[in-house]
This record gives C-alpha cells, structure tokens and sequence, in this order.
C-alpha cells in the first residue's frame, strides 16, 4: 500500500498541469518546512493553487466558446453545394 | 433576383439569426473582446513582473495595494458585461489572489519576502492564462 508520500510522488511527475500545481503545492510545504512561510502563508498560498485552477477551468470554457463561434462565422460564409 | 436565390437569402438570414439565439440562450457566445477590461489586467501582469520590490516592504505593499485595486476595477467593470461570466468568474479569482497579499500588507502583519514573490508568481500565472484568452475574444 502506497504512503502519502509516495502518492504526492506520483501526482508530482505527471507531465500535465496537475502534476505541475502538485510539484508547487510540495515547493510550499518545504518552504514552509525551512521556515520561510508562516502557516498561515503556507495556507493561503494552498488556496491560490485552487483559484488558479478555477482561472484555468473559465479560461478552457471560454477558449471552447470562441473556437466555437468562430467556426459558426466561418460556416455562414461557406455557400451551400 | 430570382426567386431561388431570395429564398436562399432569407434561409441563411434565418439560419444565422436562429444560430445567434442558440448561441446566446445556451451560454456559448464568447464576450466581445474589451481593451478597458484588457488593460486594467495587463497593468496587474505589468506590475506582477517585479517580485524585486518584495524586498522592501514599502515597495511590495504598494505593488499589491495596486494590483488589488486593478483586480478589483476589472471584476466590477466586467460582471455585468453581456456574456461576461467567464471574464468575470477569472477576474474574482484573480481579485481573491491580490486582496490576501494586500490585506496582509494593511493589517501590518509580518509578510515574509518568500511569501510575496510566490504570490507576485502566482498573480503573475493568473494574469498570463486570462490575457491570452481575453485577447483572442471577437472584436466588433
């Protein structure tokens, strides 16, 4: 049975977005290990990984939404055979 | 004219105006793209370039007293915009992510440098992922 360590490991080298939060998610934790964050930044700097993905989540919509409406405006240019 | 091609016309008005109604009711129309809303977020992008100034505290507390200020300008300028809840769903996140750093700042907390410039990293993250789609948005 895996540890949370070795699950955080796995997450960590995912060659995708998640596994790029989770290696800075980890950078926190150590930061906050040496000393260099309080608690309470560590917290809030958790907390910022959950508001940029939120950002990244409207902004795939919102890419979607203009894909979309620009392939609708190429259509009605396209003549019927 | 002939008559084939005037049907055809008002086919494809009809067409394009259902289209536009599919569009809009379902939530699928992007908002047009805004050059103030634009600029209020590149002014944060700007600002968020130099984690420099985390070494003075003056400086740091200033830099994220304005990019609050922008956050918070662009979320209430462009909640009420038509089609606008992506923009705005973004912009609160962003406005979320500035008010911790400056709240710390105006309460006169101890704010370590660290801190600041993994915050100006992550508003600077932020600012880069809602630019590149702001802009691609239709121009009128």
């Amino acid at each position: 049975m895996m540890n949370l360590d070795q699950v955080i490991h796995n997450f960590m080298n995912q060659p995708n977005a998640l596994g790029y939060r989770v290696q800075q998610a980890v950078g926190y934790r150590d930061a906050a290990a040496r000393g260099e964050i309080s608690q309470s930044e560590y917290q809030d700097l958790l907390e910022d990984l959950r508001r940029l993905d939120d950002i990244n989540l409207s902004a795939d919509e919102l890419d979607q939404q203009i894909a979309f409406n620009e392939c609708i405006s190429a259509l009605k240019y396209i003549p019927l055979p | 004219m002939t008559t084939d091609n005037r049907r055809r016309i008002i086919g494809y008005s009809l067409l394009a105006l259902l289209c536009l109604l599919l569009l809009s009711g379902c939530g699928l129309l992007p908002s047009r793209f805004d050059g103030q809303e634009h600029a209020m977020i590149v002014n944060v992008h700007v600002i968020s370039q130099d984690d420099g100034v985390c070494n003075s505290r003056d400086s740091a507390y200033l830099a994220a007293q304005t990019m609050y200020q922008d956050a918070r300008w662009a979320w209430n300028y462009g909640r009420d915009l038509p089609n606008n809840d992506k923009m705005a769903t973004m912009t609160a996140n962003l406005m979320a992510i500035t008010r911790e750093l400056d709240d710390r700042y105006k309460k006169g907390d101890s704010v370590s440098a660290t801190y600041c410039r993994l915050k100006f990293k992550n508003i600077h993250q932020a600012t880069d992922t809602i630019l590149k789609v702001s802009a691609r948005r239709p121009r009128l």
